[in-house]
């Protein structure tokens, strides 16, 4: 496989515009406009990335019993420095069909079929092109010359390696009853090493601000099981459903030294207001860090003694508030068909995982939250007060009462962690579907149609929920994004639409 | 057979030339094509230069003395903010942002690696000038940061391949900028090789022009200002420290011709070209000169130059509707002039615009000194340099000697508001060689004879000759004399009249200070705070007071 992709950019810098309802850059005064880099001749500036890989596959099998494969892949790739930029990784999977080998356990015909696998498989990736190198970029200062220069942020690292994963599977496959019930499970370990960690922020005495490092780590583990199974099978009747159970944990095992121990690494893509997708050593993947309650050593919320408002970690700190990995994920896929009519239906139920309701916050600080609705009655914070006691066994309980109406800086100084709504749950229903298939017969006629039918689908049409938000299925970010994303975020996000759609299939 | 035996080798030599043509396709694409790894160090000089006030590239900002200095010069009451309670009127420290951290960034990145490139390649180069100027930028950016932060990065500084860096202690740090200014006269002085005076000069055009003589006075200066600043320490007086602080000043800047001065081209509105203190940058719209400087200048200090109007009141400060000089206290703010309806005592801003809390400048430019887009903004003086022999020798006991450099710092400073900042000033307030004389002939100003000079009277005619543009190094003097210390001659405070921010009956004095005033300044946040977490626990700057732990040079 060869790969060359190449990108071009022009972009420009102005200021001082001459109409303020002009939006092109025509609009800038001429002496203020910035090129940068080649735009500064006319050119464009370029990111381009080459890869070329090429992979061997061999696989052995005996008797229809056993299956072995091997496969190994070499690439090489341009933003990788010189040195280090072939690299290669092997590959292997085995299958045995165990109710072959040992046909006995096929007798007395409950279990009909079994299968076992296992397999081992590595990749690498790879950082953004020149995302790893000391360039010279335009300096502004006063000068006699015509271009001048200076380094631009990043620290060049001469040792930088592809980051690598590896994972192992093994799972089985087992029919039943005559092959009604089928069961798969599998257990998946996914170890990334040598992650590139980029463009990270460290002390500038390297002479540089950022840096590109294979310097972190992590192991990502699940467990899927999807049974299937036909309870009904009728010569008009049939009802067959499919369950899928997903569960799923991960850990940061390290991140760069820069970084301290309970600090976290983020990508500053998905940062609403101060709560991010920080990671933290020890922690699982899907975490949220924000601010929280500074609480005494047996978890009690100190309070101010002058004002009666809790005290907090303050804005642009950074703690694990949340961790949006759900502890399980179920699906369930109802099929049921009688003579010409089929109806379809999936459940999808997810369990834990939890949401930060940044919208909350957002109108909580304007005071169009409802949580705000009692500005006007006193409340008394529960908690202790920050005093000499606090820490002992007889500390001195909150009593203070404030009215939030004349103290607003309650609401608007109320940490990220207050924010966030534990163990979110909910169960949707995803879609629908009513179709109806024409008789052949009645088709017939028609010659050039092999088959018609027609449907109803509905998506979204129940949710079952404790978000107190809108929708949970929230996301503050793309899918484009690098790293976890911005899932378990809620910034204005909108409910999923219900959608309805009728339909027409023709085959012919 | 022999067909097909041809075609294999025909076909794997396609297959081998595709491939190392795909090979080196890759190799050739992992450099930036957009961006030179390697430009001419003479391309690299005049960003450097730059970086002394305010760095500026597409890559970064504002590194250097200026954006800090807008905040230090509260400390030591040269300006205030207008609002009461600011921070830093209060000689608080920074907490959770980059401020004060301008040299910090200036230091270890706007200067960072491309000094190290201007000197490797430099001296593959036999560009012994530039190797030389190099030197001289690095020695003098040490000694600002040390000043500054107090411990700092140096042993492992600029190891790329260290992510987190341990803190060598303040003693290191000038060592080393000796060593520093030692190795850049060795060049400085080198001739031969491609010692190229006309490309020095392109890049140098807006600080020495080139002018190998100005950079080794520069250095000299440097070293001088290394030994000063230890003057309360014990080993000032057992090292005889006063003898090299005396050496290396009269080796340095003589004239105000040797004045080392930043310039900015003005050519454009854009901020590089522009001085960071200038009408266009907009920068300094909300403080307003001290009420300590204004209160010195016009004669009602209660006891240095008391009664004297100081001619250069209408160069440095701003008059107010009165046309008279008066200041802000630092952690008051404009309240005592009225705050948003002004009376006519409050100090109109930095560029003189006649709405006195306007925040720009005037319609018609008329600012004056260092506050103009083009500056000139000093980085050092021929005055500065007397003033040091002036406390070198008094410390030393020969008066004699501290009364001829203590007059020839305050003339050299006349001379330089004359010539250099000869511009809006109002008719009728130029100095003349008459105003001159009257005010060196004030017997309370220079006394009649040696026996009569104070160490108040040098520190602050110091203070008045660096008034706007020497705020890192007064700020290093009012350390060296905790700000309060007494003169154990006079039994006055060495900074007479100055008041740190009171703590009774209000407490201007920030609370976190734990009741100190403050001695440092923390390291640069988005550097250190963020990402140098064990080694700043360790050095203890993690405590909210850690902007008042003394530094070794104020310590005895």
């Amino acid at each position: 496989m060869w790969e060359d992709f190449e990108t071009q950019q022009f972009a420009i810098y102005g200021t001082n515009l001459i109409d303020s309802t002009g939006k092109d850059s025509s609009n800038t005064a001429v002496n203020t406009r910035r090129r940068l880099l080649r735009n500064y001749n006319g050119l464009p500036n370029l990111n381009i990335f080459r890869e070329l890989a090429y992979f061997g596959e061999a696989s052995i099998g005996y008797k229809n019993l056993a299956f072995l494969t091997y496969s190994h892949r070499f690439e090489k790739a341009s933003p990788i420095p010189i040195k280090n930029n072939n690299y290669n990784y092997p590959g292997a999977s085995l299958s045995l069909i165990m109710s072959d080998i040992f046909p006995g356990i096929k007798s007395g015909d409950i279990l009909n079929y079994a299968k076992l696998r296992a397999s081992l498989a590595q990749t690498a990736r790879l950082n953004d092109p020149y995302s790893n190198q000391s360039f010279f970029v335009n300096n502004f200062s006063s000068t006699t010359l015509p271009v001048t220069y200076t380094y631009n942020y990043t620290n060049a690292n001469p040792n930088l390696q592809p980051e690598q994963q590896k994972t192992y599977e093994i799972g089985t496959e087992l029919r039943f009853l005559k092959n009604a019930i089928s069961l798969d499970v599998s257990y998946y370990n996914t170890y990334c090493y040598r992650q590139i960690a980029q463009l990270f922020r460290a002390s500038y005495a390297t002479g540089f601000i950022l840096n590109t490092q294979n310097a972190a780590s992590l192991r990502n583990q699940g467990l899927e099981i999807t049974l299937n199974a036909t309870p009904i099978k009728q010569n008009e009747f049939n009802w067959n459903i499919t369950f899928n159970f997903n569960h799923m944990w991960s850990k940061v095992l390290t991140l760069p030294s820069s970084i301290d121990v309970l600090k976290d690494f983020y990508n500053s893509d998905t940062y609403i207001s101060n709560v991010r997708a920080g990671l933290v050593r020890g922690y699982s993947t899907g975490t949220l860090t924000g601010s929280k309650y500074q609480r005494n050593n047996a978890g009690q919320i100190l309070i101010d003694p002058n004002t009666g408002v809790p005290l907090t970690s303050g804005s642009g700190t950074n703690f694990v508030i949340a961790d949006r990995t759900p502890k399980f994920t179920l699906g369930t896929l109802n099929n049921l068909s009688y003579k010409n009519w089929n109806l379809s239906f999936l459940w999808d139920l997810k369990v834990g995982g939890d949401i930060y309701n940044g919208t909350d916050q957002l109108l909580t600080n304007l005071g169009k939250s409802a949580r705000t609705s009692n500005r006007s009655t006193p409340i008394v914070v529960k908690g202790v007060i920050n005093d000499a006691y606090a820490n002992t066994a007889t500390p001195t309980v909150n009593t203070l009462a404030i009215v939030p109406k004349y103290l607003t800086s309650y609401y608007t100084s109320l940490p990220d962690e207050e924010y966030v709504q534990k163990n979110v749950n909910w169960l949707r229903l995803r879609d629908v579907t009513l179709s109806y298939t024409l008789a052949q017969n009645a088709i017939r006629k028609l010659k050039v149609i092999n088959s018609l039918s027609f449907f109803v689908t509905g998506t979204d049409l129940v949710l079952i929920t404790n978000y107190y938000g809108v929708d949970p299925a929230v996301n503050a970010n793309n899918p484009g994004t690098s790293g976890v994303g911005g899932f378990g975020m809620d910034m204005g996000s909108v409910a999923t639409p219900l959608g309805l759609n009728f339909g027409l299939r023709v085959r012919f | 057979m022999r067909n097909t035996f041809f075609k294999c080798i025909y076909l794997a030599t396609i297959v081998i030339v595709g491939f190392s043509s795909c090979q080196k396709k890759i190799n050739d694409a992992y450099s930036s094509p957009n961006a030179p790894v390697r430009v001419p160090i003479e391309t690299i000089l005049p960003g450097v230069i730059g970086g002394f006030t305010a760095f500026n590239s597409a890559a970064g900002t504002n590194f250097g003395l200026q954006a800090d200095d807008i905040l230090l010069g509260r400390y030591i009451q040269y300006w205030g903010s207008t609002s009461s309670f600011e921070n830093y009127g209060e000689m608080g420290g920074t907490i959770g942002s980059d401020n004060t951290g301008a040299i910090w960034g200036a230091v270890y990145y706007g200067h960072g690696q491309n000094v190290n490139r201007i000197i490797e390649w430099g001296t593959e180069e036999q560009k012994w000038d530039f190797v030389g100027v190099a030197y001289a930028i690095r020695a003098w950016g040490w000694l600002e940061l040390t000043n500054q932060y107090g411990d700092a990065i140096l042993k492992e500084a600029f190891n790329t391949s260290q992510s987190q860096f341990h803190y060598d202690t303040q003693p290191d740090f000038y060592d080393s900028c000796r060593v520093i200014c030692f190795r850049a006269l060795d060049y400085l002085n080198r001739t031969g090789g491609n010692v190229n005076p006309t490309n020095l000069a392109a890049s140098d055009a807006y600080l020495n022009k080139g002018d190998l003589g100005k950079w080794k006075k520069f250095v000299y200066g440097i070293l001088a200002r290394s030994y000063i600043d230890l003057s309360s320490k014990n080993i000032f007086a057992q090292n005889h420290y006063a003898d090299s602080a005396i050496k290396y000043a009269n080796l340095s800047l003589a004239t105000n011709d040797d004045n080392i001065l930043a310039t900015f081209s003005a050519a454009t509105s854009a901020n590089g070209f522009n001085s960071y203190f200038g009408p266009t940058r907009q920068n300094i719209g909300t403080i307003r000169q001290g009420g300590y400087i204004a209160n010195l200048l016009s004669g009602v200090n209660s006891a240095t130059f008391t009664g004297v109007a100081d001619p250069r009141a209408w160069y440095m400060l701003s008059e107010n509707a009165n046309g008279t000089f008066k200041g802000v206290m630092p952690w008051l703010g404009v309240t005592e002039y009225g705050g948003s309806s002004p009376t006519k005592d409050f100090p109109k801003n930095f560029w003189r615009n006649p709405i006195a809390n306007a925040t720009v400048g005037g319609a018609v430019d008329s600012s004056r000194y260092v506050y103009t887009n083009k500056g000139p903004w000093p980085l050092m003086t021929a005055s500065e340099m007397q003033f040091i022999i002036a406390e070198a020798a008094y410390k030393k006991g020969d008066k004699d000697m501290a009364l001829t450099a203590y007059k020839k710092g305050i003339s050299l400073d006349f001379d330089m508001l004359n010539t250099t900042y000869e511009f809006n000033i109002p008719q009728g307030h130029s100095i003349t060689p008459t105003s001159k004389n009257a005010y060196l002939s004030n017997t309370a100003v220079v006394p009649a004879a040696s026996g009569g000079l104070t160490l108040s009277q040098i520190m602050l005619q110091k203070y008045i000759a660096l008034y706007g543009w020497g705020t890192h190094q007064t700020w290093t003097d009012m350390r060296k004399y905790h700000y309060i210390d007494k003169d154990p001659q006079t039994g006055n405070q060495v900074y007479t009249d100055f008041t740190p921010p009171p703590t009774a009956p209000t407490n201007y004095l920030i609370s976190t200070n734990n009741g100190k005033y403050v001695y440092r300044c923390r390291p640069r946040y988005n550097s250190e705070y963020l990402y140098d977490i064990p080694e700043l626990t360790r050095i203890g700057a993690l405590n909210t007071d850690y902007n008042t732990y003394e530094c070794w040079f104020s310590q005895p």
